[in-house]
């Protein structure tokens, strides 16, 4: 089996094909019904969901949502493909639920923001970050969210989202420099 | 800054927003426990729906089939007028054969304009009329004895049928000829008596017409009615 995995990695480097092996293992784990190995997937893959919740719907209800994503994902792992392209899948559930998410956010139940804050100075810069982050493009605010906010490195993000160390590279420092741009504007109060 | 020193900064900045997972144990009880929440009331509220589902069909396929049914309950009382309806013919035919000779007997006796006064007076009496209709499917001789009747009085008492036989076209013989159809042809139990055959409804024009001309009028009349129902 280990070879077998090694083989779908493909052309990865050496660390990120230590990690990916560990998590295709469990990937293959979790399919055939273990729990546990679905439960290290959970606390691997967590940031990267977290980061794309917290990108698309802001900062209310991003546990729940993120939360949600992965109990749809141990529901349908019988209909994965490709284990190898686990994170790529994850992450397109997890994106579905936002979009639910903010469908009944419209709907029904209307989020405050400004509520989350509660007059907290650290809070509150924290949400003029996540607010500036969320006026990028889709493909930058997702990457930039799980940089910044989850702490992520770039060859994790690759390996975790399925993306190619160079989208990721491209989107962070293109996504970085109109954060930058967004943010001086906004009052100067970045230093 | 530089890029690095830019994104310690704002990672720094954005540290409140990084929210905990619950544990992933905790997480799947919860899960599973919801699955089989949100399963149980969808099963028990499918069978439910079925089962109302097909009472709903079966109800309304028997009311159909009920439906459908009622008019060949019902028709076996206008189904001797569809077996008397070729007699019209006959009847047509006949007719100018006989006709001469008692039309002028009946033409002065009352004219025209009278029956035409008499008919509201009939229209009136209509409970009258099965009385007439009687008489008349009491065979020939109690029609001619009405008739007889009639003439012995006059315009006043039994004028008004007589008048009315000959305000219709078919005025001159078609008494004559009702008369010599339906006695030998049809028993007292077959004849096509509008009053009692015909729904409340039409009696008012199957009477008349039955008494103005041949039965021809509603042997066409009323097929087309009974297969709607």
């Amino acid at each position: 089996m280990q070879a077998g995995i090694v083989e779908d990695l493909g052309e990865l480097e050496d660390g990120e094909r230590q990690a990916s092996v560990g998590d295709l293992e469990s990937v293959h784990a979790a399919i055939a019904g273990d729990r546990r190995a679905f439960g290290r997937l959970y606390t691997g893959y967590g940031p990267m969901v977290r980061g794309i919740v917290l990108a698309s719907i802001g900062v209310v209800d991003v546990a729940d949502v993120a939360q949600d994503g992965f109990l749809v994902a141990l529901r349908r792992l019988p209909e994965l493909r490709e284990p190898a392209r686990f994170g790529a899948w994850l992450a397109s559930i997890a994106r579905s639920r936002c979009v639910d998410a903010l469908r009944r956010r419209r709907t029904i139940e209307p989020v405050d923001e400004e509520a989350w804050t509660s007059g907290d100075p650290p809070r509150a810069d924290a949400l003029t970050v996540l607010r500036a982050i969320r006026q990028l493009s889709p493909s930058y605010h997702e990457t930039l969210a799980m940089r910044l906010v989850e702490g992520m490195s770039p060859v994790e993000i690759a390996a975790k989202t399925g993306m190619t160390r160079g989208s990721v590279r491209v989107n962070l420092h293109r996504g970085l420099a109109q954060l930058r741009g967004i943010l001086e504007i906004e009052g100067g109060n970045d230093e | 800054m530089s890029d690095e020193a830019f994104v310690r900064a704002l990672q720094r900045r954005a540290m409140p927003l990084r929210v905990e997972l619950a544990p992933w144990d905790e997480l799947v009880a919860d899960g599973v426990e919801q699955v089989a929440a949100s399963r149980a009331p969808l099963i028990s509220r499918r069978v439910p729906v079925a089962a109302l589902a097909f009472a709903a069909g079966a109800i309304a396929t028997l009311g159909w089939a009920v439906l459908r049914d009622r008019p060949e309950e019902v028709s076996p009382e206008p189904a001797p007028l569809q077996v008397l309806a070729p007699a019209p013919p006959p009847v047509t035919e006949v007719a100018p054969a006989r006709a001469p000779t008692p039309a002028p007997e009946q033409t002065p006796v009352v004219p025209p304009v009278k029956s035409e006064l008499a008919e509201p007076e009939l229209a009136k009496s209509e409970l009258a009329e099965p009385e007439l209709a009687k008489s008349e499917l009491a065979g020939a001789g109690g029609l001619r004895a009405g008739r007889g009747e009639a003439e012995a009085r006059g315009v006043a008492g039994g004028g008004a049928p007589a008048s009315r036989r000959r305000a219709s076209p078919h005025a001159m013989g078609v008494p004559t000829i009702l008369r010599d159809v339906q006695r030998p042809r049809s028993p007292p139990s077959m004849r096509p008596c509008p009053s009692d055959s015909q729904p409340p409804t039409s009696r008012l024009r199957s009477s008349r017409s039955k008494v103005r001309c041949a039965p021809a009028a509603p042997s066409t009349e009323s097929p087309p009615r009974q297969r709607w129902w």
